[in-house]
């Protein structure tokens, strides 16, 4: 089954070197407008346990909190999920959760 | 227009109450994209395909203009700060522009007599900002090999795994900028002992600053989050702070046989020698927060001040700044304590040679917001 995915990270990250989505891993593929990070994947392949698996590795200040928005897109329904983590000291977050459909 | 401000500066007070400034969010950074690289999937999210025009790939609208309001410096003023990303890298260019009008004298003559010296000023930002992450590719490749076979709710094992990532490396920002402004100053210079139509000099100045600088962020540095900047300012400044601020009253008298009436006006002055002059100054600073104690930060200052003619002029400045949870480099107020002319150049009387500010934001860290 294929699905839109939209992911949003918070604008007070400084960098987000690693995205991993199911099996896939993408190499800085978010992009900062409008004052956060933000990436779309259209008719990204989803397996069939009918759950998104998601995994960042973020760059930031450290205690700030990073926040991840994923929001999913079958036909016309729309799932949304927000994940935090802080940034440890030295200035890492990982942020791993699911989305189920 | 004096009520108006007034008015103004008093809902501004009450704001205060509950926040230091208006704007405090992470928010306050907007963007475009540079170029027409604009990725087509973000539209095709939120529209249909038969929606879709050729329009719809071009514009992007920045937002998230911010308020800041200052009541301890007495300043309105209105920022907005554009980053830049540059093409699927972590380089930004930087483009701000700074608005704001300030109350130069004390609220005591402005509750007496709600009679306001204003100024204004006005600045513009440029600035080229990048991070930059040691062992890139080691860490991409020790997230990917060992985020897969960890469960999300194993919350220690995510904990160690951030550790390793950073043993491994770490991210560093850095940023240049160039900071021109302009203040405009508007006053009455007072002078006693002048002949009665003289005691009252009407001033109207402008005065500029060219801040060029860089600045550098870590997360770590033995365990310090830290930030450290170097700036270099030409400017053309004036002495407004070492007059003396007075509320004058004056008094007309009407008269004819049988009434006399008598009415007076009040007016802020400032007596002194007013002086205006060429200097330059070259200023380190670095901004601390340890990570077992991430409520306080210590700032330290090195300041010189040069100017043709006269000697340098330094000032050691040393701070103490608390900061709200989850706002290591944001924080609410400082206490800062400086000490001027440590060289004895200027053989300065006690009361100036140490000062005590209560301070309420702190200029080096808003470049890492």
């Amino acid at each position: 089954m294929n699905a839109d995915v939209r992911l949003k990270v918070s604008g007070n990250t400084k960098a987000i070197p690693v995205v991993i989505l199911e099996h896939l891993d993408f190499k800085n593929v978010m992009r900062f407008k409008n004052g956060e990070w933000s990436k779309t994947f259209l008719n990204f392949p989803i397996d069939t346990d009918k759950k998104l698996d998601f995994a960042l590795l973020c760059a930031g200040i450290p205690f700030q909190e990073c926040k991840v928005t994923v929001t999913i897109r079958v036909g016309n329904k729309t799932k949304s999920k927000e994940s935090t983590d802080i940034f440890g000291p030295k200035g890492w977050a990982i942020i791993k959760d699911e989305l189920k459909l | 227009m004096k009520k108006l401000l007034f008015i103004l500066l008093v809902i501004v007070s009450i704001f205060r109450v509950n926040s230091q400034t208006l704007s405090q969010t992470n928010n306050s950074n907007s963007s475009l994209l540079l170029g027409n690289n604009i990725d087509k999937s973000e539209y095709l999210f939120d529209k249909t395909l038969s929606q879709i025009t050729n329009s719809d790939f071009e514009v992007y609208i920045p937002s998230q203009l911010s308020i800041n309001v200052a009541t301890k410096d007495k300043m309105l003023t209105v920022e907005n700060l554009y980053n830049f990303q540059i093409k699927k890298t972590n380089n930004f260019l930087i483009l701000g522009i700074n608005g704001s009008g300030k109350i130069n004298n004390s609220i005591a003559s402005i509750l007496e007599n709600s009679n306001i010296v204003g100024g204004f000023s006005g600045n513009l930002l440029l600035g080229f900002k990048f991070f930059r992450i040691k062992n890139e590719t080691d860490i991409y490749n020790a997230f990917v090999d060992k985020i897969k076979k960890i469960d999300k709710d194993d919350k220690e094992i995510l904990k160690k795994l951030k550790q390793e990532i950073g043993n491994l490396g770490q991210i560093e920002g850095h940023w240049f900028y160039i900071n021109p402004s302009i203040e405009g100053r508007k006053f009455k210079n007072y002078f006693p002992s002048n002949n009665f139509d003289s005691q009252i000099v009407k001033e109207n100045k402008s005065l500029w600053a060219l801040n060029i600088g860089y600045n550098y962020w870590s997360p770590n540095i033995y365990g310090f989050n830290s930030i450290l900047g170097v700036s270099y300012t030409p400017k053309f400044t004036d002495n407004f702070s070492e007059l003396t601020e007075f509320s004058l009253v004056e008094q007309q008298t009407a008269t004819n046989n049988i009434i006399q009436r008598v009415s007076s006006s009040k007016t802020t002055v400032y007596s002194g020698e007013y002086k205006t002059s060429h200097k330059q100054d070259l200023n380190f600073e670095t901004y601390l927060v340890h990570n077992k104690m991430p409520n306080f930060g210590l700032y330290l200052g090195y300041l010189n001040t040069f100017e043709k003619n006269i000697k340098t002029l330094t000032t050691f400045s040393t701070g103490l700044y608390f900061s709200k949870p989850k706002q290591p480099t944001n924080p609410s107020i400082g206490i800062v304590v400086n000490f001027n002319d440590i060289n004895d150049n200027f053989n300065l009387d006690s009361d100036k040679k140490f000062s005590i500010n209560l301070v309420t934001r702190l200029n080096i860290g808003s470049v890492f917001k």
